[in-house]
């Protein structure tokens, strides 16, 4: 069975990602980028540049409608820098002509002067007053305040009382496949091939900017070489429509790893601060956090992801009053986004490793104080909103506590292990501002296949194996009957973002919600040309065939129905599974995941290695098993480099890991064999079935990594990625040193 | 300068710049689209190729050094890679597959060097394909795929 | 005036000594590359590459009668990691190989590459064992250390492990993560019965080797720990020498 399609093509180099195989003749994109983190964009001066030979086409923000910007929740980005610049990295303009050393060229005789501005290079600074403004609505971004019961009093009441802190790298998604596309411009309008997670959403955006009508702009915007959320911000797209637009050619603009590491939209970089107590019993009384994040130059999902990162700080317990309030500012340090997990794996993780630490001083084992705090299977979620009930969370724990015992490792007077556990919750899906729901269509096609078309997108994820195995679990039909169409605004439909988990929920509801009105055409139409009725016949492998006579061989073949017929086309829309009520920054679905993982510590050079990791995804039944499982030991292996080894750490603004030299990601020898226990018991009567493994496996796996350090070394990490030299100091406090 | 070589066994005649870089020779010259651009400094191994057998970063090779050797991509494996595709395939060890055709040029080489029968040390494997950076996996499938090939 | 820089594939030794005489600055021996251009940029080198990988400076492992191994200096690195001399000669050496670079820069980079780059892992190693560096011409044998220019107007041809009579080598590195990383911290000794030799490099500082007495005077040199370099490391190398050598000095006990 394939996780993906396309593996064979993959692997042998038959298969064509959206910034390959581009027309004769297309030209060839280069990007002016700033070297400073802040600083007024004094001139900009492109005539030399487009007086060169070869070149078609020279960019600026002067290019660009002045009141166009981009954002989510805020909209504050221009997709060129306009009068100031705001990261290093930052697009200032680009060339299109006919050869790479052209472009590059030209984009040397580009003359600009900056004015230095002062840097802003951490949130606590952004925050403080007369720091140097980024936008002029100041620096912070966005803010999040949510008290529920007597925090004061029950701290009172606490027989025991922790604080922790905790800081989060800076992780960039660095996808193999870097950012970039072709664009291919007509008399009329533009088609845009370039990795997205939400081609309706790429297509209104750049129409807007380009003046175009919506239906003059085709995106294509998968297969995808990995994203991980790092390509669902709008990132190149812009930049290269409007090169091809103004050249009247083709175009291939794609950036370089360096460009990349200074220009992706990374893992926003939190601070921390937990108070958490329980009575004597060992049952969670008082919740207090205060977060900081480092939101970067521009909003991008920053709100979104503050927002999420509140809402999961509470991880799968019952605090009885929880007092939160977050922050969100503005720096030059590039720009925070989407990254799997999404704030959430920020605030599980120091939440995760604050509950061990109050579990240990209250003489509970990590498990038994999880299983005795847990939610209940209907209370409200964790923001007081209604939510999908939960009945499998202490099944989860359960299955946490049954795992077998570690091989035993041999004793090492060099090496200290330890094992730590999480178990998380985090919202699927969007919040109840949306977007929510989807659009898709099933249809009998000319040649006789039953085709889902959808504008999801395909990353690696294996979506378009979990829509073929969802048609063949729907509908009694081969392999050879059944089709996939995804990631283009092609089909009309928009089915939203394929991000925050939601991707497989919406394929499979889609395609259930379409099966009978489908399933309806589909019969009637055999029934007319055979010309008995309809409850006469049964849709099997290759058409119809009448009930009475057994045969091998259809009566009516798909492909015969589809000739006399015509195209059987039926549009879906579904609601979504989120409302209103509930709010628009809180989520409705929530997906459960326990963790267990082992580490070993080397006393002599304090680095840390994960050699043991356990997943227990509490998903439903898992639609493609294979893929189901590659998400989660993925997941693994980003957790271990979110607690192990990656960081982009700015200095002054600047970019200090720009490229693989000396960022790390981990290689096949950081990653353990990751275990992968699926608890698939959800209520039999949860409206969805299932959940959606994108993410949840990572929010799991780093808190049970970072909670085997703390257990390994009797110190609980306050910096991630843990430091070598963090882990000698805490073992030369302790006297532990070798 | 004038460079011969074959690439998956076809004679090639190329005029380039002595420091081209075999990545934009194969992958826009030849047509090699297996041969991944990635980090450009040879620490993701997306653009792996054999060069007279050995594995080789595409990035650090440069055009003089392509004269006279046998260049081997993804595309020219053929046979030898059928048993690691199906392996892999049944380990679901790739996801988004822009590391794919690097990782099976080094996979075949390891597979082809370790002794017929001998079980492949997991260390071994490990220090073969550490230069070969996958962001989706996880490693776990691949492990599986190659341990069960090689037991 | 320079010409424009270019690369050379001479045919032989004594045809690489000649062009590289006509160029004088102008040329440079290359090998492998691999971290040569690194430096370049789009621009390419500033002198000639003189290639000599494809030259013939003898066989790529060859055992002395004196029992001491000479080692080409155009070897590739992966090919020694594979070599079954080396596995059996200098075991320590072929398990050290799977730590620098990877399979694929192993498969291009030179011994002598490594060895002369500046920052190679291969030096410590090799500074610690003491191995020499013979170059073409007056036949001469170099120490490694300071004195050795990562440019050198003579070829090297050869670098010569000295016969090793049951001395004990350890060598580690720390990276950033567990393979396929640039070293932080390179440690390496060479325990005899009377005296050991340990080389010492801190990324981004030059290789420290001092020869100390055996069994060891605690505490170690500080000279092994440059002296600016960040604590963290001083305290990963100092704790690295000391665990091995304690395991030695152990062993010796027994």
């Amino acid at each position: 069975m394939n996780a993906v399609t396309g593996l064979e093509e993959k692997l042998r180099g038959s298969f064509r990602y959206l910034a390959e195989g581009q027309p004769v003749g297309t030209l060839h994109g280069a990007l002016l980028t700033s070297p400073l983190a802040h600083a007024t964009i004094r001139r900009l001066d492109v005539s030399a540049a487009r007086s060169l030979n070869g070149v078609h086409a020279v960019v600026t923000a002067a290019d660009v409608p002045s009141d166009f910007v981009m954002g989510t929740a805020i909209l504050d980005r221009p997709p060129l820098a306009r009068g100031k610049v705001r990261f290093q990295g930052e697009p200032m303009a680009a060339v299109a002509a006919e050869t790479q050393e052209i472009a590059n060229a030209a984009i040397a005789l580009i003359a600009f002067e900056l004015e230095p501005l002062p840097i802003v290079s951490a949130p606590g600074d952004a925050l403080n007053e007369g720091a140097a403004k980024l936008h002029d609505s100041g620096n912070l971004c966005s803010s999040f305040i949510y008290s529920r019961g007597k925090v004061d009093a029950d701290f009172e009441e606490c027989a025991h009382v922790i604080d922790h802190r905790l800081t989060t790298p800076r992780q960039v998604p660095a996808a193999m496949e870097l950012e970039g596309g072709i664009c291919i411009p007509s008399p009329t309008g533009i088609e845009l091939r370039a990795a997205t997670h939400s081609p309706f959403y790429t297509r209104s955006l750049i129409a807007s900017m380009l003046g175009l009508p919506e239906r003059d702009v085709r995106v294509i915007g998968s297969p995808i070489g990995g994203s991980y959320g790092g390509k669902e911000e709008i990132h190149i797209q812009p930049v290269l429509a409007l090169l091809a637009w103004t050249a009247r050619r083709p175009v291939r603009l794609i950036l370089d790893r360096p460009q990349s590491m200074a220009f992706a939209t990374t893992r926003h970089p939190f601070e921390i601060a937990l108070k958490i107590g329980c009575d004597r019993a060992g049952r969670l009384l008082a919740l207090a956090a205060d977060v900081l994040v480092d939101n970067g130059a521009y909003a991008s999902f920053g709100p979104e992801v503050l927002d999420t990162g509140m809402e999961c700080i509470q991880s799968a317990y019952a605090f009885r009053s929880v007092k939160l309030r977050g922050r969100l500012a503005y720096t030059n340090n590039g720009v925070g986004g989407a990254f799997r997990g999404f704030g959430a794996l920020q605030t599980l993780t120091a939440i995760e490793l604050a509950v061990d630490i109050l579990a240990r001083k209250a003489g509970h084992d990590p498990l038994t104080f999880r299983r005795i705090n847990l939610a209940g299977a209907n209370d409200p979620g964790p923001l007081g909103q209604a939510i999908i009930p939960q009945p499998e969370l202490p099944k989860v724990a359960d299955a946490l506590s049954s795992l077998p015992a570690w091989r035993d490792e041999t004793p090492s007077q060099r090496y200290l292990s330890g094992t730590g556990y999480a178990l998380v919750r985090k919202g699927e899906g969007f919040a109840g501002g949306g977007p929510n729901g989807a659009s898709g269509v099933l249809a009998l096609t000319l040649d006789g296949q039953v085709m889902f078309q959808s504008s999801l997108v395909e990353m690696g994820q294996g979506l378009e194996t979990t829509v073929r195995n969802t048609l063949l679990a729907t509908f009694d039909l081969d392999e050879a009957d059944i089709g996939c169409a995804t990631g283009s605004t092609d089909a009309g439909a928009d089915s939203g973002p394929t991000s925050a988990s939601r991707g497989t929920q919406i394929a499979l509801r889609l395609i259930r919600a379409g099966k009978m009105p489908f399933l309806e055409k589909l019969y009637v139409g055999a029934a007319e040309i055979l010309q008995v009725p309809m409850d006469a016949l049964r849709l099997g492998p290759g058409g119809f065939y009448q009930r009475m006579a057994p045969q091998n061989k259809p009566d009516l073949s798909l492909s015969d129905l589809a000739a006399s017929a015509g195209e059987i086309v039926t549009q879906i829309g579904i609601p979504g599974i989120e409302t209103m009520q509930a709010g628009a920054n809180v989520h409705t679905l929530f997906t459960t995941c326990a963790a267990r993982a082992r580490v070993r510590i080397d006393r002599w050079t304090g680095q840390v290695a994960c050699t043991g990791l356990d997943l227990l995804p509490a998903c439903g039944p898992p639609i493609s098993p294979v893929a189901f499982q590659g998400q989660m030991t993925g997941a693994g292996a980003q957790a271990l480099g979110f607690c192990l080894t990656e960081h982009q750490p700015y200095e002054e603004g600047t970019v200090m890991a720009s490229n693989f030299d000396s960022y790390f990601i981990p290689t096949i020898a950081d990653v353990p064999d990751v275990n992968v226990h699926p608890v698939t018991w959800l209520a039999p009567d949860d409206p969805v079935g299932i959940r959606g493994g994108g993410e949840i496996g990572l929010n799991a796996a780093a808190p049970a990594i970072a909670n085997a350090v703390a257990s390994a070394l009797d110190a609980a990490p306050t910096h991630l990625p843990v430091r070598p030299e963090w882990v000698l100091d805490a073992l030369a406090r302790q006297g532990r040193t070798p | 300068m004038r460079i011969s070589f074959t690439l998956n066994g076809e004679p090639q005649d190329r005029v380039v710049n002595p420091f081209d870089k075999a990545t934009s020779i194969l992958a826009e010259q030849c047509g090699q689209e297996s041969v991944k651009t990635s980090c450009a400094i040879g620490r993701c191994g997306a653009c792996t190729i054999l060069v007279d057998g050995k594995s080789a970063n595409a990035c650090l090779l440069i055009a003089a050094k392509m004269d006279g050797t046998d260049v081997v991509t993804a595309e020219g494996l053929g046979r030898r890679a059928d048993a690691i595709i199906d392996r892999l395939r049944e380990n679901g060890a790739i996801q988004c597959g822009y590391c794919a055709p690097g990782l099976l040029v080094s996979l075949v080489t390891l597979l082809e060097r370790a002794p017929v029968g001998e079980k492949l040390q997991r260390q071994e494997l490990e220090t073969v394909l550490a230069g070969n950076l996958c962001r989706c996996s996880g490693y776990t499938g691949l492990r599986k795929a190659i341990l069960a090939l090689s037991s | 005036m320079n010409a424009q820089p270019t690369y050379v594939r001479p045919a032989d030794v004594e045809d690489a000594i000649s062009i590289k005489a006509s160029l004088g600055p102008a040329g440079i021996y290359g090998c492998g590359l691999t971290a040569a251009q690194l430096g370049w940029g789009v621009k390419g080198p500033e002198q000639t590459i003189i290639d000599i990988a494809g030259l013939d400076l003898g066989s790529d492992v060859c055992l002395a009668d004196s029992g001491s191994m000479v080692l080409a200096a155009n070897a590739p690195l992966e090919r020694l990691r594979l070599d079954p001399l080396i596995s059996r000669q200098l075991p320590w050496f072929a398990e050290f190989l799977r730590y620098v670079g990877s399979t694929a820069t192993r498969n291009q980079a030179s011994l002598g590459g490594n060895l002369l780059w500046g920052a190679g892992d291969l030096e410590v190693l090799f500074a610690a064992v003491d191995a020499k560096l013979r170059f073409a011409g007056n036949g001469r044998a170099q120490s490694l250390g300071p004195t050795v220019s990562d440019q050198p107007e003579d070829l090297l041809i050869s670098i010569i492990v000295p016969a090793l009579q049951g001395q004990r080598i350890f060598v580690e590195k720390l990276g950033h993560r567990q393979a396929f990383s640039p070293s932080r911290v390179v440690v390496a000794g060479c325990v005899g019965r009377q005296s050991a030799r340990l080389a010492v490099r801190l990324a981004g500082h030059p290789v420290a080797t001092v020869e100390t007495p055996w069994p060891m005077n605690w505490p170690l040199d500080d000279a092994l720990f440059a002296g600016n370099a960040a604590p963290y490391l001083k305290s990963a190398a100092h704790n690295l020498l000391r665990g091995h050598l304690a395991q030695l000095a152990q062993r010796d006990m027994a």
